[in-house]
């Protein structure tokens, strides 16, 4: 838009002030009289007598003009503005050679900008007197002119010189102050001619003799143009300014719409930029507590990491890293998120229409991607917390054909601990670390791997007598090829395993250690198919197997008098085959079709018990056992997962989207508890415990305002979920030799409503959301029920739950960052009252989660502050400042009772009761 | 091994540690447990072959450290599906008691109650079961453990779901033999014994187990408890008087439930625990919470007796005793003998010894009467 402002002051300068221009020279001839109803010719006539202007005009296209005026001492222009008022007639006046020109629309120009040869004044184009004419170019010989403005029109060459081809040749050299600007494009667009200036900044151009526009862009030259007029070869030197450079980073945006367009609904993709923006309870950023941050996505705890998803259970989310899957994705009790924020890319999580390639759990997928190392420079970056420490270093492999990352953190809170002027904290100790490596080559233009390892370690002592340890290994190896153009395809092997152990030396008679195992290993392989400009295939395969050791209890030392329990293996398999079809039907309607068919076998060897049937299993339901041989099949399962989803656009920047995502999971959680605690464990489907099965039905309405800066969106989803693992009351999960006694399937319902304003650029960013959900259980079967077999509250349910996750940036050193947060109370199950009975207290409870916790609602606020940008340093850092839970509120993470003399009194435990301030030290070299 | 990590998950859910420096526990009082809760409790069963005891009580908020509230004056019956009618009396506040009677196991029986406010309840229709006798109930010593094993069955297979109640009681001493009593305000020799006791438990544990499973009725050395062969149970003499009954189903099922909703008071972060009432309901209003599961069928009991020397000989300083670390001490000038918490041992070359009630006073944990069966 700003480029229109020169010419419009070009015009309106010519139009209105050309004879203030030219005033200097000579006083302007001003005409006085009576020229009413005259012909346009006549009048002409008369002021041509009156002064020395003479007319220049076709009589034919101003025989109808008839002139109405009556000057007194004006000058020309003035009446002739007077005249012309109107009509689509316009004038120009030559003041140096008293001409005037009357032409259709268009005025003619009559002279150059001022100062182009000296003052002398120069003829149009075409004017039909040649006596003024080519009088401009230099001769030959002389140094050339410089073109140095936009506003000038400069000439060059004779008419006589021009050759007879027709042809002129302009040449000359570009240059940025004194330098040459070296392949910078030199050209003129209609007709299409240029080049590109050579290592001394010159160029040449064979051009027709004429007018052009010439366009000078290039590396480091501020884009401009020069007007030209050729009339004949002649050197033309252009002086272009330098660009000034920008100190912000060039980001190529290629899903700014994708909120609109894409098909994907029910997906949210976090980028650590932003992730490292919002405040956290240790000042480190957290990308699992930003993804609890979303709509739809509630947090069990206030410390925990867990987290429901629409409705789903903490087990209902898989969570991978670079494709490996981590059933452990927390550091201690889940204060931490158990990745490295410096060695993470994106976080993306699909809460709804789940892709094909993507199954094994019923809620959500949270994909998380390792940042690539560096192609050019080996650096690093890291960062020094109150708890925590991280160090990464990237670099280039095989001369930039590649690049590493490996990346570090640990804690140093067993330090803290025994800081703390407490016996029973001195003698607890709680420690992590997370190591986390990703190496990316390109074997040619067509295939590229990428290697990652994880590993995560947790080992945390209670007052001294249980030693807790957890792991998380991780690996996968991801080979891509491009086939064709229409055709690429993957191939990813992975292994992950995780793993618990307790040590307790309380009693050295009953010392013992417990281990827990699970390990999978898999091979996916997956393809991408462009079959047609409307249809684009996706489709693949893969397998799984599991390996689970379910529990192993031996003695610990000599002294020890416990006996050995080992609960038998688990072993199976968990396949897919898939295909998805996208299928733009028109440009604004686009459906994709997928269907990914699942099946599971649990593999010998094992004894399986038999119970009679008909009743609820139990140890007096038993009636034998069945021993099943290694690789023998003991059940299986499978069944399609419809995965559909449609997209309308209602406009550019409106749609409409609908899916229907059906999903199966053959593996889950046993927690007795709804916080993710470190003696969760894993259990396979088998002859007695089914697959859990999900439904999902969702709608949404998408909106992006202001060229895509911010996004809206309304979704709304339904879901019904079957057979997920609900316990009988008491139940034992540890060492449990029949599990499936103490279980019970559950059925499940969600329904929701998300809003959700986002912004991710500018000064102000982050998002606002407001979610309304219910999540509700059933335990109605023939044998066992809970509330009377009615649908009640599950954990999860919160129905209202407002976000605002926000962010100012002041200036490039200095932003700051605000979180708000509030929830409804989650359900919770209450002791209404006490009576004596069997010799005993005893307590009588409410319903099952009949009840709520007070409401949660908390405010952080952070700021962050850049060293300064000097490009020669030798660490670029930056300090955050952030303080957790601002207001002070005391939200509940934990409501319990307590029996004290009698009386069972309620508390609310706050972990985070007061504000927490932190400082955190990041650095990168 | 659950009771150990629950308690562990207790420990950790508080996250404890590092996170003391912030974390601050305030009391929690919804409003609904301040409500005055009022609900019908029944406690007791259908005596096939005895008298019925029931007592009736209300239950109290949470909060409460009174005892709870007998219901008195209540009209109870116990009623057979031919209508026949058994009174209950009430023998003290909130007790009642039918006279000794003879029930037929061709029947089925209920309670029915009027509360002396006119509300009428009325407890599920069950049949009688009859218990088998205890075929044996002995001890064995395992691991330094006591175990106490029984042993029974049914030849007509029709018991099936068994329960027991234990009432456990045992001689002790205090820790020093008083030869000094204050009496008639001054000190004198004892009269009243106060160094031999007899301390009697009834442990609220619920301990049932079933041979739904099994081809025969029949329970072979169930170990229905496990003690230590340190308590003081077992230092001088140790009687433990087993009570078994025969369940229905339903019956076993409560019992279970009641047993686990005991075990952890419900928090967030453990085992979720169930609504349980029972089988009595309010006729007008089955909604009514009334708490309590009457069943009817016999008794069985049997009595058991450990001496010291049926166990390995142990030193006297090996018994876990509340004792332990009680002192004697020398009588300072001006000792008001008359305190209850004083008690005057002996007069020693050195000079007056005393101790504390609680070390001397043998009454304060049990009663020196010695029992009938001792």
């Amino acid at each position: 838009m700003p480029r229109l402002y020169p010419f419009t002051w070009l015009l309106a300068g010519l139009l209105a002030s050309s004879a203030p221009a030219w005033a200097q020279q000579a006083p302007a001839p001003t005409l006085s009289g009576d020229f009413r109803n005259l012909r346009f010719e006549e009048f002409a006539r008369r002021v041509e007598a009156q002064t020395p202007y003479r007319f220049y005009f076709q009589p034919a296209m101003l025989d109808s003009v008839t002139v109405h005026v009556q000057p007194s001492g004006l000058p020309l222009v003035a009446v002739l503005r007077q005249v012309f008022e109107h009509s689509p007639l316009r004038y120009a006046v030559d003041e140096a050679t008293n001409r005037v020109f009357i032409t259709y629309e268009y005025p003619l120009q009559t002279q150059l900008p001022s100062g182009l040869f000296g003052d002398e004044p120069a003829g149009g184009s075409a004017p039909p007197d040649p006596a003024n004419g080519a009088t401009a170019g230099p001769a030959p010989g002389q140094p050339a002119q410089v073109g140095t403005s936009e506003f000038r029109l400069y000439e060059v060459g004779r008419q006589q010189g021009l050759p007879a081809t027709g042809r002129a040749t302009l040449a000359g050299v570009v240059r940025v102050g004194k330098e040459p600007a070296v392949g910078v494009a030199v050209f003129v667009e209609s007709p299409n001619i240029g080049t590109a200036t050579d290592k001394q900044g010159a160029y040449s151009l064979s051009l027709p003799a004429g007018r052009y526009n010439l366009t000078i862009r290039g590396l480091g030259v501020r884009t401009t143009r020069r007007q030209i007029s050729v009339r004949g070869s002649g050197r033309l030197d252009l002086e272009v300014l330098p660009a000034a450079t920008s100190l912000r980073e060039v980001v190529v945006k290629g899903d700014k719409q994708s909120n609109v367009r894409g098909m994907q609904m029910g997906v949210q993709k976090l980028d650590i930029k932003l992730i490292k923006q919002v405040p956290t309870v240790f000042g480190e950023a957290d990308l699992l507590r930003v993804v609890t941050a979303l709509p739809g996505v509630k947090t069990i705890g206030e410390g925990s990491t867990g987290f429901s998803v629409r409705g789903g259970g903490t087990d209902q989310n898989l969570v991978l890293f670079n494709g490996a899957t981590i059933y452990n994705p927390a550091h201690l009790f889940g204060f931490f998120s158990a990745f490295n924020p410096d060695a993470v890319q994106s976080v993306e999580l699909y809460k709804s229409a789940i892709p094909v390639r993507y199954g094994g759990r019923l809620a959500s997928v949270l994909e998380i991607e390792g940042r690539e190392g560096s192609r050019q420079k080996f650096g690093g970056s890291g960062g020094i917390g109150l708890l925590t420490s991280r160090l990464a270093l990237e670099g280039p492999l095989g001369g930039g054909k590649g690049a590493f990352l490996v990346s570090g953190r640990t804690s140093y809170s067993d330090w803290l601990l025994h800081q703390v002027p407490s016996p029973a904290l001195q003698n607890s100790a709680a420690s992590f670390y997370d190591l986390s490596a990703y190496l990316t080559y390109d074997l040619g233009p067509n295939n590229s791997l990428a290697a990652t390892g994880y590993l995560s370690h947790d080992r945390f002592r209670l007052a001294s007598d249980t030693i807790y340890e957890y792991r998380n290994t991780a690996a996968s190896l991801r080979w891509k090829h491009t086939f064709s153009p229409k055709l690429a395809g993957s191939l990813t092997g992975t292994y992950s395993r995780y793993g618990f152990n307790l040590k307790t030396t309380r009693n050295e008679f009953a010392a013992s250690t417990f281990d827990y195992e699970i390990s999978q290993a898999s091979l996916q392989a997956n393809g991408s198919y462009l079959l047609h400009a409307k249809h684009t295939l996706d489709f693949g395969a893969s397998s799984l197997l599991y390996n689970t050791a379910p529990g192993n209890q031996q003695p610990l030392g000599d002294k020890s008098l416990l006996l050995p329990t080992l609960i038998q293996h688990e072993r199976a398999v968990e396949s897919a085959v898939y295909a998805a079809d996208r299928f733009d039907i028109s440009p604004r309607l686009a459906v994709v079709l997928g269907l990914r068919y699942s099946f599971f076998q649990a593999l010998g060897p094992r004894q399986v018990t038999e119970y009679l049937p008909g009743l609820s299993r139990s140890q007096s339901t038993a009636t034998g056992t069945t021993d099943y041989a290694g690789g023998q099949v003991l059940a299986s399962y499978g069944g399609p997962e419809w995965r559909l989803s449609a997209k309308y656009e209602l406009t550019a920047n409106s749609s409409v989207k609908a899916s229907y995502t059906r999903t199966r999971q053959y593996i889950h959680q046993l927690t007795n508890t709804t916080v993710v605690s470190p003696t969760d464990s894993w259990k396979l489907s088998d002859k007695y415990i089914r697959p859990q099965v999900g439904d999902q039905y969702a709608l949404g309405y998408y909106h992006n305002f202001k060229q895509n800066t911010v996004e809206f969106s309304v979704e709304g989803y339904y879901k019904r979920i079957h057979d997920f693992l609900d316990y009988k009351s008491g139940a034992v999960l540890l060492l449990n030799p029949n599990l499936e006694t103490d279980v019970v399937n559950a059925e499940g319902r969600a329904y929701g409503v998300e809003v959700l304003l986002r912004k991710n650029v500018g000064k102000i960013n982050g998002w606002l959301s407001y979610t309304y959900a219910r999540s509700l259980v059933q335990v109605n079967t023939p044998t066992d029920v809970v509330n009377g077999g009615s649908w009640y509250p599950s954990n999860y349910d919160k129905p209202h739950d407002v976000t605002l996750v926000g962010n100012y940036r002041f200036s490039r050193r200095f932003n700051a960052a605000l979180n708000f947060n509030y929830s409804t109370g989650r359900p919770i199950t209450l002791p209404l009252a006490k009576y004596y009975i069997d010799n005993a207290y005893r307590v009588y409870y409410s319903d099952r989660n009949a009840y709520r916790v007070p409401d949660y609602y908390r405010v952080d606020l952070a700021v962050n502050f850049e060293g300064n940008h000097k490009i020669k340093k030798l660490a670029h850092s930056s300090w955050t400042l952030a303080v957790y839970n601002l207001t002070g509120r005391r939200n509940p993470y934990s409501v319990y009772f307590q029996s004290q003399g009698g009386q069972i009194k309620g508390y609310q435990l706050s972990i985070f009761g007061q504000p927490i301030p932190t400082i955190t030290y990041n650095f990168k070299f | 091994m659950r009771r150990f990590l629950a308690s562990v998950l207790r420990w950790s859910a508080p996250g404890g540690l590092l996170l003391a420096l912030a974390a601050c526990v305030d009391p929690y009082m919804p409003p609904v447990l301040d409500a005055n809760a009022n609900y019908l409790v029944v406690d007791g069963f259908l005596n096939g072959n005895g008298r019925t005891r029931i007592s009736l009580t209300r239950t109290t908020n949470t909060a409460a450290t009174s005892a709870p509230p007998p219901e008195r004056g209540a009209r109870l019956t116990l009623v057979d599906d031919a209508g026949t009618r058994y009174p209950l009396t009430e023998t003290s506040p909130g007790r009642y008691r039918s006279d000794s009677l003879l029930l037929s196991p061709a029947r089925q029986y209920q309670l029915r109650l009027t509360t002396s406010a006119g509300v009428a309840y009325a407890s599920d229709l069950v049949p009688l079961k009859i218990t088998p006798a205890i075929d044996q109930c002995r001890w064995r010593l395992a691991n330094n453990q006591v175990q106490l094993l029984l042993s029974t069955h049914d030849a007509t297979q029709a018991s099936r779901y068994y329960r027991w109640g234990f009432v456990e009681t045992w001689e002790f001493q205090s820790a020093f033999e008083s030869e000094l009593e204050y009496r008639g305000g001054r000190l004198d020799y004892r009269i009243t014994p106060i160094y031999t006791c007899w301390r009697t438990e009834r442990p609220s544990a619920i301990r049932q187990a079933s041979t739904a499973q099994l081809s025969q009725d029949a329970i072979t050395d169930l170990q229905l408890l496990s003690l230590g062969s340190r308590t003081e149970r077992f230092k001088i003499r140790y009687s433990a008087l087993v009570s078994q009954y025969t369940e229905t189903p339903a019956e076993f099922a409560y019992y279970e439930l009641l047993r686990k909703n005991t075990e952890a008071v419900g928090g967030v972060n453990d085992p979720l625990p169930t609504q349980l009432s029972g089988n009595v309901h309010r006729l007008d209003n089955p909604a009514e919470p009334v708490l309590g599961f009457v069943s009817a069928h016999t008794v069985q009991q049997q009595r058991l007796f450990i001496n010291r020397q049926d166990l390995p000989l142990l030193n006297n300083l090996a018994y876990d005793t509340p004792y332990r670390d009680c002192t004697l001490s020398k009588a300072v000038a001006g000792l008001d003998f008359s305190r209850p918490d004083i008690v005057a041992i002996r007069q020693d070359t050195a000079g007056l010894l005393v101790s504390s009630a609680a070390c001397a006073d043998c009454r304060l944990r049990g009663t020196n009467v010695k029992p009938s069966f001792w």
